[in-house]
């Protein structure tokens, strides 16, 4: 690979390397696995480069990419039957001790419980709408679907997620 | 009871995916119906809280480990081209074999040990078991008028024993 085109892939590393990790772990909850597959991820698109024409191509190819491992690797961890063991969310319960920040947390965790308990696909459009700020267009072109599926997935996700968190609504 | 179209709007809204015109529309009926204001303040907080379900990125110098393992890997490019030598050499060392068939050692005398010399009736390489039996031998003087170069300096000795 010429100089310049490995400069700019790096760029992309720099760049992206945290964002796909952000997916990845949300997507399977488990750090080294998360780890493996933004590794993978950038090892597919290295092999790739000199294939991609412009930015755009490149981060939604890789989120795809990304989606795709996680995909496959939450199928093969349910067929085996294994559970995530390590969990590696921040928790903020044991810095605070107000009661507010009590309640505070313990909506934050209901949340969590919520979004693990959606499907892949749900996942994914929440995870990349909601922490990677991306539009129903790019969300659509990654997931290969029609904005207005994604619209309407975002929107059930939220829904659903507010009637089943009916009960605490301390704080919301 | 909340009003229906304007549930959907306003997730749309806090995803910043509406237009200017729908933008004021929302805010405009925000501002007279309590029932969706009151909406609207749930999915806000609900998107703050999910936001503040934060993970540990791993530090640039894990990642930048992690890079020099990447840039190791060949392209594709590189890859597809091992397959392609490989190909190309096996087909070199084919042909040659064959250059070496057709160029074979048949109708070359042999000297044979104790028995003497014999033309050589098969293609090489064989094992010599395979010579012997596929040989006319020859007396010395015949040897000479057939191949006179052969009788001083013989193509190859097989052994009988």
């Amino acid at each position: 690979m010429p100089d310049e085109k490995k400069i700019v892939f790096e760029g992309f590393y720099k760049d992206y390397a945290g964002k796909l990790y952000g997916v990845a772990f949300r997507m399977v909850n488990n750090r080294q696995d998360a780890m493996d597959i933004v590794q993978e991820s950038f090892i597919r698109a290295y092999k790739n480069w000199e294939k991609f024409r412009n930015e755009s191509a490149v981060s939604t190819w890789l989120y795809k990419i990304t989606l795709n491992l996680s995909y496959d690797f939450l199928k093969k961890r349910s067929r085996d039957g294994i559970l995530p063991i390590e969990k590696d969310f921040e928790d903020r319960r044991l810095d605070e001790c107000h009661e507010k920040d009590i309640i505070n947390a313990d909506i934050v965790d209901s949340i969590k419980k919520e979004i693990d308990n959606l499907t892949p696909k749900q996942k994914t459009v929440f995870i990349l709408k909601c922490y990677e700020e991306l539009t129903y267009e790019e969300i659509a072109r990654i997931t290969n679907s029609r904005v207005g599926t994604v619209k309407a997935t975002y929107f059930q996700v939220l829904q659903k997620i507010r009637k089943n968190l009916g009960g605490k609504k301390n704080g919301m | 009871m909340v009003c229906k179209r304007y549930e959907r709007l306003l997730v749309d809204y806090l995803a910043g995916e509406l237009s200017q015109a729908e933008q004021e529309a929302v805010k405009g009926h925000l501002k007279e119906c309590s029932k969706c204001a009151g909406l609207f303040e749930e999915y806000r907080n609900l998107l703050e809280k999910s936001r503040q379900i934060d993970i540990s990125v791993p530090e640039w110098q894990v990642w930048e480990k992690k890079l020099s393992e990447i840039k190791a890997v060949r392209p594709y490019r590189i890859r597809l081209l091992k397959p392609a030598v490989a190909m190309v050499s096996l087909l070199l060392l084919i042909s040659v074999f064959f250059v070496r068939m057709t160029d074979n050692e048949k109708g070359k005398v042999a000297r044979t040990g104790k028995n003497g010399y014999g033309i050589v009736l098969t293609k090489l390489p064989y094992p010599e078991k395979t010579i012997l039996e596929n040989i006319e031998y020859i007396d010395e003087e015949s040897a000479s008028k057939l191949l006179d170069v052969v009788l001083d300096t013989p193509v190859f000795t097989i052994d009988e024993n």
